[in-house]
């Protein structure tokens, strides 16, 4: 016997008759077509397909499809409807702003992963320091750019987001 | 074969499933179940699901105690219990990654409570208890019979943890954990320390676990209470040596198996912590 979810991915309505151990990041991919999940490890260390589930970051890969029913799905796709028009970029959430301007990836592969962490950080923060964004990420791994860049990406998006990031030089990943 | 995913929104519900399917896998947040090995997910054909039950979000704060309830999410508990219970909340802070932080709960942490985890040593030091629910009544159990004698007390085949109750307010606390890349890694040792200041005569209280399940260290807790009611708020240096020598004796006493780099640096740990609650101890 399936299970019925009924859930919003992206603000959109959605049901479908799932089998209950599918796991929420082959729902999102397979299911959904929504292939900006990433998916690293499987095994929750890389943070690659971290969504947001009501608004809180989550590795998919840790998650049933089926504990999401009546719950509110974000991924990558849909990031940027999370702020408000006059706070995007070109379209873009400020911190995929950030992430281009700033060169904060190279692969690309933790990309989204590392943005739905740091969009969640944005969102609940007024006040951040180096170190306290580096410690957001600390569950979401980049074999390509040493980190530096990523930080300052999400440094860039917090200005634009209104959230004063201090700057702290010694601040180390 | 076909699999049953129940989603009980009332405890009422969720303790009659229990009772029919004795043998369907509760979640909560499902971070533990998520992370065996993917053969393990197919071992069950039904699940119940824990996460809408509403009363296991409630909370409440009595004059010297505060509620929880046990599908509180180690983000939300750190937060809720910042000031009241610090130790606890410093614990939350330190599992894992913030993702990890925001679907795990407390409820689970506490009925797998895993030889090495962050939680454990912290209950034990500020000594919470144990809500547990059945279709007859609930039962209050100190955290200290839960974490220490799990074979009299363990969960019955028809319970679900409620809540955790914590002593709210009582002075000083604080936590640290050791061990490679915290965000990955359990802690290798951790301690916990609350002083009691709400006696007659402040008691300190001291748990820790060097991957070998939390436990209390009495000696050093006399120790530490009586150099706190001689020397005041100041720590010398003399008391840290000597605590550090009580702890490294006592770890040794406990397990031949804990190895002296270990032993070390725990006592190295409970010095740290000892010092941070001692010095934040002005207003004893
Ligand atoms: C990547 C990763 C890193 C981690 N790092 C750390 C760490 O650094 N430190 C640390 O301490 N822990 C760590 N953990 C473990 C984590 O703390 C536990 O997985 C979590 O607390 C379990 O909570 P849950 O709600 O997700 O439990 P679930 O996975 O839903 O359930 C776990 C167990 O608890 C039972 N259970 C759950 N809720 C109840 C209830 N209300 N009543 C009765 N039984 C219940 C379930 O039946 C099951 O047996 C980590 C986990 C992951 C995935
Ligand atoms: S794929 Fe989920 S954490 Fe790596
Ligand atoms: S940009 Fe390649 S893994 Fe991060």
């Amino acid at each position: 016997m399936g299970v019925t979810v009924h859930t919003r991915v992206n603000g959109q309505p959605i049901e479908r008759e799932i089998e209950a151990r599918q796991l929420l990041v082959y729902f999102l991919r397979d299911e959904l077509g929504l292939t900006g999940t990433h998916v690293g490890c499987d095994t929750s260390q890389c943070g690659a397909c971290t969504v947001w589930l009501d608004g809180r970051a989550v590795k998919s890969c840790t998650v049933l499809a089926a504990q999401v029913d009546e719950h509110e799905v974000t991924t990558v796709e849909g990031l940027a409807e999370t702020v408000p028009e006059a706070q995007r970029i070109e379209g873009l959430h400020p911190v995929q702003a950030g992430f281009w301007e700033k060169h904060g990836l190279q692969c690309g592969f933790c990309t989204p992963g590392m943005m739905m962490t740091a969009a969640e950080l944005l969102a609940n923060s007024e006040r951040l320091s180096q170190q306290e964004i580096r410690e957001a990420l600390e569950g979401n791994i980049c074999r390509c750019t040493g980190y530096q860049d990523i930080v300052d990406a999400v440094a860039f998006a917090a200005e634009k987001m209104g959230v004063s990031v201090e700057r702290d030089v010694t601040a180390s990943i | 074969m076909g699999t049953d995913w129940f989603r009980p929104i009332s405890l009422e519900e969720a303790l009659e499933l229990r009772m029919t399917y004795p043998d369907a896998y509760l979640l909560c947040g499902a971070t533990h179940l998520m992370t065996q090995p993917r053969t393990a997910l197919s071992q069950y054909t039904r699940f119940i699901d824990l996460s809408r039950v509403e009363q296991l979000y409630g909370c409440h704060t009595e004059e010297c105690v505060i509620q929880v309830g046990a599908a509180f999410s180690y983000a939300r508990a750190a937060d809720f219990l910042a000031s009241t219970v610090p130790a606890v909340a410093q614990a939350c802070r330190s599992v894992g990654t913030p993702q990890v932080r925001n679907k795990g709960t407390l409820g689970g942490a506490v009925a797998l409570s895993l030889p090495n985890a962050d939680l454990p040593p912290a209950l034990l030091a500020v000594g919470a208890e144990v809500v547990l629910t059945s279709t007859v009544g609930s039962r209050v159990l100190p955290i200290e019979a839960w974490v220490c004698e799990p074979s009299q007390t363990s969960l019955q085949p028809d319970e679900i943890i409620t809540a955790l109750r914590f002593p709210r307010d009582q002075g000083p606390q604080a936590y640290h954990r050791l061990g490679r890349r915290a965000a990955f890694c359990f802690p290798e040792v951790a301690a916990a320390i609350a002083i009691d200041a709400t006696l007659p005569s402040p008691y300190v209280r001291i748990a820790m676990t060097v991957g070998t399940g939390a436990f209390r260290l009495l000696h050093a807790e006399q120790f530490a209470t009586e150099a706190l009611s001689m020397m005041g708020t100041e720590p010398p240096e003399e008391i840290g040596m000597e605590f550090y020598g009580i702890v490294e004796e006592t770890l040794a006493a406990h397990s031949a198996e804990i190895p002296e780099v270990v032993r070390t640096s725990a006592a190295a740990v409970a010095v740290r912590t000892l010092q941070e609650v001692w010095s934040d101890g002005d207003h004893l």
